[in-house]
């Protein structure tokens, strides 16, 4: 219902003289703009690429954070020892390591993985390796008791305890990978859909700016959905009560 | 001896248990100075082979701390504890616990759960076959694929004593394993507990703040006190019940026993 207000809004907006042309183009101008778009072969290549980026982002940074939430959360020792110097890297604004990654790994592809790996890593690390933290030790001490230890009890009691923390830091670290991809591309890029805002931007092109924007409305909901289908199995397989 | 039931072919013999001056302290609150706090001293007593031994005392008197040392789960500051002549170093594969909190696993089925107490190495067709018959001896069989939020209160109690059974026990450690429960529901886990011994006659030590429980179900009764206020507690006196079982819960004699009882543990008669 909302979705098609807003689009008759915009539409009334764009037609009746309140915004130019150039301020809020009609909608069909923005799908036209898509169709030419698609018809030169470019829009594919803008979604693909920033999709890559994400994706590659997103596994090496939630599998980090995973790793080294897991083993802060689980070692007494390792939180006294790491937790306060990932606590301070955690408090430095993450774009702010733009310049730096531009300095030491260059414009290409890499430096934008990692961006996108750092937005992913701190969700994930801290969600999991404050769960972690948090199982109630009875159960613990009952396995424990029942001679289950080291990583039988992680994968018996542990794991499955932090699950639901596991995908809401995962769904977190999605959208911040998208948001991280788009500072990334803003920055320097030749393709994708960041890139597709700035040159749209240059080019007085609004039509394709909000065509970037829609996509990427488009693309975050479509991702975080198929998270979304993950945090359902999960909660069947490993909730308190199997249906539902 | 009583022969071990057929169905079990490695059914562990019954072990004894042995506390030898056994005394626990925690330490002082941080920055407070003082020296740490003795909760338990010098307790000693020796539970016998197929025994069911009851561990009364007022609250905060070290109940628990006697289970548990003989659980492996946490030591002793002083003294030791033997199971048939070897003392007690981490967790014990010869005991099994059953706490006062069910403790299982809401992702995991009944079943599941209680599968968890089988030893490690059981093989998939006879753990499955074993966890049948405890589901069956505590009378969940109808609710093994449930999840532990799906059954009462008293129906996860027996599935944690199933758990506590699965690991074939020569010890089994009960630690308040009823006092959550409604007063009928505890009645009958009680008589529950008199069938599963009667079945697989293992050594039991349960602690309990149910005088009357106490009475009902165990050979002897450990009444733990403190000889001053605020001092470490010790063995006040044990008390042979020498009654058969089963017993009836009006028994005189009983009554009797449980006034003497409450009137160790400082209640007016």
């Amino acid at each position: 219902m909302i979705p098609v207000a807003l689009l008759l809004l915009w539409h009334v907006l764009s037609t009746n003289g309140t915004f130019t042309p150039a301020q809020l183009p009609e909608p069909t101008a923005v799908l036209s703009a898509g169709v030419e778009l698609i018809q030169r072969g470019e829009l594919w290549i803008h979604v693909a690429i920033s999709t890559q980026r994400v994706f590659w982002g997103f596994v090496i940074g939630a599998g980090l954070g995973l790793a080294l939430g897991a083993w802060i959360g689980l070692s007494r020792w390792a939180a006294l020892l790491a937790g306060p110097t990932v606590g301070a890297l955690r408090a430095v604004p993450s774009l702010a390591w733009v310049p730096l990654l531009l300095l030491w790994i260059g414009i290409g592809e890499d430096s934008k993985v990692t961006l996108v790996a750092i937005g992913a890593f701190f969700p994930v690390y801290t969600t999991v390796s404050a769960a972690l933290q948090h199982v109630d030790r009875q159960w613990v001490e009952a396995a424990r008791s029942f001679g289950i230890t080291g990583l039988r009890l992680f994968a018996t009691v542990q794991l499955p305890a932090v699950l639901p923390s596991v995908v809401s830091g995962l769904r977190l670290a999605l959208a911040q990978g998208w948001l991280f991809l788009v500072a990334a591309e803003l920055i320097g890029a030749s393709m994708g859909l960041g890139f597709l805002l700035t040159d749209s931007q240059d080019n007085g092109r609004t039509d394709r700016l909000l065509l970037a924007i829609l996509l990427l409305a488009i693309l975050g909901k479509l991702t975080d959905a198929l998270l979304g289908l993950f945090e359902r199995w999960t909660r069947r397989r490993w909730g308190a009560i199997p249906s539902t | 001896m009583p022969a071990a039931p057929a169905a079990t072919s490695e059914a562990a013999t019954a072990a004894e248990v042995e506390f030898h001056e056994v005394g626990k302290a925690f330490p002082p609150a941080r920055g407070s100075g003082s020296a740490a706090v003795p909760v338990l001293e010098d307790v000693t007593f020796t539970a016998r082979p197929g025994e069911i031994v009851a561990v009364v005392g007022p609250s905060g008197c070290g109940k628990s701390t006697l289970l548990r040392a003989a659980a492996g789960l946490g030591r002793a500051t002083s003294g030791s504890v033997g199971i048939d002549g070897t003392p007690v170093r981490g967790i014990d594969p010869r005991c099994a616990v059953a706490f006062q909190e069910p403790r299982l696993l809401p992702w995991r089925s009944v079943a599941a759960n209680v599968a968890l107490g089988l030893p490690r190495g059981t093989p998939r067709a006879a753990g499955r076959r074993r966890v049948a018959e405890l589901l069956e001896l505590v009378g969940l069989s109808a609710h093994a694929g449930h999840r532990p939020a799906e059954v009462s209160g008293g129906m996860a109690q027996r599935a944690s004593l199933a758990r506590a059974l699965a690991r074939n026990p020569r010890v089994l450690l009960l630690d308040e394993p009823f006092g959550a429960l409604d007063a009928l529901t505890r009645l009958r886990m009680q008589d529950l507990l008199l069938d599963v011994h009667v079945q697989d006659p293992t050594t039991v030590l349960l602690v309990t703040h149910d005088v009357e429980e106490a009475l009902y179900l165990s050979d002897r009764v450990v009444v733990l006190g403190r000889r001053e206020e605020g001092g470490p507690a010790g063995i006040a006196e044990v008390l042979d019940v020498g009654l058969p079982r089963p017993r009836s819960r009006e028994d005189a004699e009983l009554a009797r026993l449980r006034g003497h009882l409450l009137g160790l543990l400082g209640v007016e008669r």
